[in-house]
């Protein structure tokens, strides 16, 4: 009897070990190319904490107007996402695409855009985006229209 | 009149946000792997406003067009659901029948009454003086709406799929003007409205900081004064009319 119950557990062993054998590493979904050389922070430390990064900084952007150029959920899109990517179609969006593999739900594009607002935006650390050298009010500052200045000019020339 | 409240500086603002500093990692002299400048947020002691003058303000829209464009504002074709950030009033005097036209928007209160229903603090009044709905945490209860003497508030009814990067609109929640605040926090110093204002209408607005008493808005508002829409509510508005 004991001798039957060990041929039985060895042959159920030997077969969970064959369906295991067949079944590979899951594929990891085709992740589109980012338009930059180098992304704000390592990519291990952007897998691991990148949620961290939005959420703390989201309440710094929206409460005290402290805008970094590092950190920005639309600077993330500006570099890893295209102009033609679509919301309704995951494989073509940098985030979608992973977070519908890992089935991990969010909610950020309800409410922003899920794509960069054309071709040529490129986060403002990105060398070869326009806005590299401007990442900042302090710098913008100066670029920006003032139009307290233009109506002095305008009161002076009459 | 100007008694603003000055919220203190909490330990979590003086650390992330105390100095302008460039944090920059070197590998050789001239070559920066990567650089970030810690901003410091709101202009310290400003408070932004607007001032228009409906003498010269005429019947023209450019400031609602060139708002809902900036800030991806679309009609669904629903006038009494549409949102609506900013509106021309037309105001008649019944005994002479003297009319003014005059573009209303959020008022950006010194002391809000959205601010005070909110539920879940989603309505605040950042320190400069403008007035958002933190979208976070709004749960679209619409008791700002109710509360705002304006009507300056506008829910999202239905699903929205195009909005702009800087202006993220969602459905279930309020929003309003939100005095450009993307520019300003860029260091711009005019709103779209302003803008269109001077190059498509009349020039009757003027954004400024109301707090400085150089800037133009306030240089005006010593010369020729301004009043408040109800003021007799009491809730102090960066939103200044002359002519009214």
């Amino acid at each position: 009897m004991s001798q039957l119950r060990l041929i039985l557990s060895a042959m159920l062993l030997s077969g969970a070990a064959l369906v295991l054998s067949g079944c590979g590493q899951v594929e990891a979904p085709q992740m589109m190319q980012a338009r930059g050389d180098q992304c704000v922070e390592p990519v291990d430390v952007m897998r691991r904490d990148h949620m961290q990064f939005l959420m703390h900084e989201r309440d710094e952007a929206v409460l005290f107007g402290a805008r970094t150029a590092k950190h920005s959920l639309v600077g993330c899109i500006d570099c890893h996402v295209s102009a033609t990517a679509s919301r309704d179609d995951p494989s073509s969006h940098f985030c979608l695409n992973c977070h519908s593999f890992n089935a991990v739900r969010m909610d950020c594009f309800q409410c922003h855009a899920d794509k960069p607002a054309n071709d040529q935006h490129f986060h403002a650390l990105n060398p070869h985006g326009p806005g590299y050298g401007f990442e900042s009010a302090t710098d913008t500052a100066n670029l920006a229209q003032d139009l307290e200045t233009i109506i002095a000019l305008e009161t002076q020339k009459q | 009149m100007s008694n603003e409240c000055k919220p203190d500086l909490s330990r979590r603002r003086f650390i992330t946000g105390a100095v302008g500093a460039v944090a920059s990692l070197t590998v050789a002299p001239g070559i920066f792997l990567m650089q970030t400048t810690a901003q410091a947020g709101t202009k310290p002691g400003a408070r932004w406003g607007l001032l228009i003058n409906t003498n010269v303000c005429g019947d023209c829209n450019a400031c609602v067009t060139a708002c809902h464009k900036e800030n991806g504002v679309g009609s669904m074709n629903r006038p009494t659901t549409d949102a609506q950030w900013i509106r021309k009033v037309e105001i008649t005097d019944k005994s002479t029948g003297h009319t003014r036209s005059l573009p209303v928007m959020c008022q950006h209160c010194e002391h809000p009454p959205c601010v005070d229903v909110c539920p879940t603090g989603a309505s605040f009044r950042r320190e400069d003086g403008i007035v958002l709905v933190n979208k976070h945490t709004c749960i679209g209860c619409r008791y700002c709406m109710m509360a705002c003497p304006y009507k300056a508030r506008s829910f999202i009814h239905e699903p929205i799929t195009d909005q702009l990067p800087h202006a993220p609109r969602g459905k279930g929640t309020v929003e309003s003007c939100t005095l450009c605040v993307h520019r300003i926090d860029q260091g711009q110093r005019t709103t779209a409205c302003v803008e269109a204002c001077h190059s498509e209408g009349n020039g009757a607005m003027v954004f400024g900081d109301l707090n400085d008493p150089n800037s133009e808005i306030s240089r005006r508002l010593a010369e020729y004064g301004g009043t408040a829409i109800r003021a007799d509510l009491g809730l102090n508005p960066g939103v200044r009319y002359q002519g009214l």
